[in-house]
Formats: structure tokens, C-alpha cells, sequence
């Protein structure tokens, strides 16, 4: 019997919000995209919704990706200059940064590792993982270590440089 | 057993292993000092990942009711299956340049137009339906007229200077008589036309309106007002005419001179960004169009040449989805710009 979706709903909501954010980097979008997930999931009413959820949403970032990285084309000629932005607080900015360092980290990682690891960081279980990357179960452990340790490293490394920088 | 491999230590410190594998590496650490140290330092690892990921998260916000996700709601319905359309999604540039300098006729004539404003104060919208306002009654670019579906925005606090496009464009077309002949001359007319539209809008408000635009890209900082714009540029901002005004935004074409880009809706999921580069004058202007972007370039004439030849000196590009029937109502609104 296929799972209650408004049970899946209250459960997985936030997980799929917080996968995508870390994909599109846009909170709007990714909620966004969270509910069009829902919503197809309404029409589609698979068997394993939480999985199934997972695979859509991760098919729309990619698509957003895409289309993200069609647009930089244009808008890397076009190099705005800053705007004169009023001074937030210091901590907004600096959950911001601690935020763009994470976010730097991540993108160092090789693309099925990263998958991986936002995949079980939303509460994705080994298995579901295997099944959603086509990876093996028994490869899933080794590809989680590899994926933390690398961003553990490159988000110490980053902040060192930084510090390095400031001087 | 030998010892664990990092996979197995992560699996464990996951609950992912197996029972009977749990148990067997459970007796391992119980002899292996290494394993039980290396445990501990993955521990470490699995914590730390996890307090950097959580430092990624988007604000908590309240999940929409489930049921509400059923009938997607007004301007998302829109949204989805353009963009979804990976096929449709098209960008194209039409990258064009001002041979000229600069063209003393266009400001001379927007200063009439703006001379033309306590005249003529705007007329109540509600007196005509949108798309057929009044203000496009007496264009020229009667084709602009085909964008019927151009949400028309509420009345703008008065900014920029609340020029009415007929008036402005009364006043514009008096004065042709005195700009110099030639291609770039039909542009900059087009440009003060478009110009009158910008000038009608205000773009602070109108920027809560693109939220509903699929296409709609983060909002570029650096949003100035039409009279920096005319400063930055020495004439004014080109807009296609009858397409509302999103923002006007300076920006900079690496190394070359600045540029004015103007935003402008098409439709509920159409966006495009109109480039208005101001000439360098110490680069001949063919030198700097194939230089700057080459690939720009070879776009922009295919684009050009798929519109029926545009003329030169404006880049208009569409960012997102471009489904066919946005695509139909872009080429009315710029046909005004082509000359054959």
C-alpha cells in the first residue's frame, strides 16, 4: 500500500528543502521546487514516495543547474558592480559567510560524492542512496567518508587561506 | 576480523551496518586499539560534516498546506511546465553596437519630453482596458500593441520623471527631423521610445512583481534611476517598446565602458535584459563587438537574422524558458526596432 503523502509530507518537507537549497542556493527556489515535487507526487502516487521525491527533486536541480549555468554565460560578461547595500548586522554576515565557505567546500567535491552526502544528510538511508545513485550499498560507507573528510579538509583549508589573506 | 575499513567505520557510526556485521566489528574494536582510535577520529569527521552542512540551510519557513499543492496557485501554474521545458529553454543575445559616438538628437528630444510632463499629467488607467491604454493608441510601433498579456502595473509613485508615452512620443517624433540619417538612428528613436515606457514605470516597485517570473534571475544589484542612466550612457537607455520595465541596472562589460541594461517583461515567463553599451571611443566599434564576445556575436545574428535582419547598436538577451508563443510576442515588440 503506498505510503499516506501527507505523511511524507510532514516528515520529508524540510528534508527536500534543505536538499535543494544546497543544490540551487536560493531558498525560495528550492521551496519551490520541494512543493512541485509534492505536487507531482500527488498525481503520480508512487510506492516509495520518500525515494521517489528525492530522485525528482534531484533531476530538478540539475535541470536548474543547467539552466543556472546557460545564464552565467551572459551575466559573467555583465559583471555588476556592487550595490551600495545597508549595513546588516555583523552576525548575518557572518552566517552568510560561514555559509558561502560551506557552500565553496562542497562544490569542491566531486559531484556523486556531494550527492551522497546531501543525500544522507536529509535522512536518506543507505539503501534508498545505492538505489538513487546507482552506487552499491557496500560503496555507500566509503564514498561518505571520502565525501566528509574532503569537506572537512577543504572547508579548514579555506578558512586558513582566508585568515592567510586578512593577514 | 582484519581491520575496519573507513566505509565500514562510517557505516557503523551511520547505524547502517548490518547486525551481524555491527557485532563483528564490535568485537574487532574490542582488541584493536588502532580501530578504536581511528573510530573516534571518523567520529570526529561525521560530527564535523554535519555542523558544516548545518550551517547551510535555508530560514525555517511553515510548509504550505499539502492540499494546496493540488491546484498549483496563480503564477506558479505558469511557472512549472515552462520551466521544466528544458527544450524551450532558449538564450539568445542579439548583440548589436552604436557605431556612433554620440547622437545629440535623442536627449534633445527627451528633454522635450520631459518639458512635456506638468502638461500633461497620466490619464487614469482604468479608462482603457491594458492593452489597449491609451499610451499605445499614437505609437508608431504599433506591433508593441501585440502584447496584450504584459500584466499592466499599478500606478508607480510618481519617480523618473512620470512621462506619458504619447506625449513623449508626440513630442519625439516632432523632433526627428533633426537627427542625422542612417540605421543608428532608427535605434535611438526607438531607444527614446522605449525610453518614454521606462520613464513611466518606477522600477523599485515593479520589482516585487517578478517574483512570479519563472525565468527571473536573482535581481542584479546596482538598480539606478533613468537619469544615472542617462548619465552613464551620454543619450538614453534603449527599451523595446511597449514592454514593461523591470529595472534599470548599470553594469560592466569587462573591460569596456559601462553599460546600462534595462530589464523588461514579455510575458508572465519571459524576461529579457536589454544591453545599452556606451561606445568606446578609443576602440572602433566593430573591434570591440568582436572582441568583447565573439560568441555573443555569432548569436546575436542568428537571432538577428531569425527576426528578419535587426539593425545594430542593442543586445537584447532572454534569460529562461522561451516558449513559442512569448517568442511570437517578442518579435512584435522588437519589430519596431527592425529596419528593412
Amino acid at each position: 500500500m503506498p505510503e499516506d503523502l501527507a505523511d511524507v509530507y510532514r516528515t520529508t518537507y524540510r528534508a527536500l528543502v534543505r536538499f535543494l537549497y544546497r543544490k540551487v542556493w536560493d531558498a525560495d527556489r528550492a521551496e519551490d521546487l520541494a512543493q512541485e515535487a509534492f505536487a507531482r507526487a500527488l498525481v503520480h502516487k508512487p510506492e516509495n514516495a520518500r525515494a521517489w521525491l528525492f530522485i525528482v527533486a534531484a533531476n530538478m536541480a540539475r535541470d536548474e543547474a543547467r539552466r543556472a549555468l546557460r545564464e552565467q554565460r551572459h551575466l559573467r560578461l555583465l559583471t555588476s558592480e556592487p550595490a551600495a547595500t545597508p549595513a546588516e548586522p555583523d552576525e548575518a554576515l557572518d552566517a552568510e559567510a560561514r555559509q558561502a565557505r560551506v557552500r565553496w567546500a562542497l562544490e569542491q567535491l566531486t559531484p556523486r560524492d556531494r550527492e551522497v552526502l546531501l543525500l544522507w544528510d536529509s535522512g536518506t538511508s543507505y539503501d534508498d542512496i545505492a538505489a538513487q545513485t546507482g552506487l552499491a550499498r557496500s560503496a555507500i560507507g566509503t564514498t561518505l567518508a571520502r565525501a566528509r573528510r574532503r569537506l572537512v579538509d577543504v572547508h579548514a583549508k579555506g578558512s586558513e587561506d582566508e585568515h592567510v589573506a586578512r593577514g | 576480523m582484519s581491520h575496519a575499513d573507513d566505509g565500514t567505520l562510517h557505516a557503523y557510526l551511520d547505524g547502517e551496518l548490518s547486525a551481524l556485521e555491527a557485532v563483528r566489528l564490535e568485537a574487532h574494536l574490542s582488541e584493536c586499539a588502532d580501530c578504536r582510535r581511528r573510530l573516534a577520529e571518523e567520529r570526529g569527521l561525521v560530527t564535523r560534516a554535519g555542523e558544516l552542512l548545518a550551517a547551510a540551510v535555508p530560514p525555517e519557513r511553515a510548509a504550505p498546506p499539502l492540499h494546496q499543492l493540488r491546484r498549483p496557485r496563480p503564477g506558479r501554474r505558469a511557472r512549472f511546465p515552462l520551466a521544466w521545458a528544458a527544450t524551450l529553454v532558449l538564450t539568445v543575445a542579439v548583440a548589436w553596437f552604436v557605431r556612433l559616438p554620440h547622437q545629440p538628437g535623442p536627449r534633445t528630444r527627451l528633454q522635450r519630453a520631459e518639458r512635456s510632463i506638468p502638461a500633461n499629467p497620466p490619464r487614469p488607467d482604468s479608462a482603457a482596458p491594458a492593452e489597449e491604454k491609451p499610451s499605445l493608441d499614437r505609437d508608431e510601433a504599433a506591433p508593441a500593441r501585440l502584447t496584450p498579456t504584459v500584466q499592466t502595473p499599478p500606478p508607480a509613485p510618481p519617480r523618473l520623471g512620470e512621462v506619458r508615452a504619447p506625449d513623449a512620443m508626440g513630442d519625439l517624433a516632432a523632433a526627428r527631423p533633426g537627427a542625422p540619417p542612417g540605421a543608428s538612428v532608427a535605434t535611438l528613436d526607438t531607444a527614446s521610445r522605449g525610453n518614454a515606457a521606462v520613464a513611466s514605470r518606477s522600477a523599485a516597485p515593479a520589482r516585487s512583481q517578478s517574483q512570479d517570473l519563472s525565468a527571473s534571475p536573482q535581481p542584479y544589484p546596482g538598480t539606478i534611476s533613468l537619469a544615472d542612466a542617462r548619465t552613464l550612457l551620454g543619450t538614453d537607455p534603449v527599451a523595446v517598446p511597449g514592454l514593461r520595465v523591470l529595472s534599470i541596472r548599470r553594469a560592466r562589460l569587462l573591460g569596456y565602458s559601462p553599460v546600462v541594461v534595462v530589464e523588461q517583461v514579455v510575458d508572465s515567463s519571459v524576461i529579457i535584459t536589454v544591453v545599452h553599451r556606451r561606445p568606446a571611443v578609443s576602440l572602433p566599434a566593430a573591434g570591440v563587438s568582436e572582441g568583447a564576445a565573439p560568441a555573443l556575436e555569432r548569436r546575436a545574428e542568428t537571432f538577428a537574422d531569425s527576426l528578419g535582419g535587426l539593425p545594430r547598436g542593442l543586445e537584447v538577451d532572454v534569460v529562461g524558458p522561451l516558449p513559442p508563443d512569448s517568442l511570437s510576442r517578442l518579435r512584435a515588440a522588437l519589430q519596431p526596432l527592425i529596419r528593412r
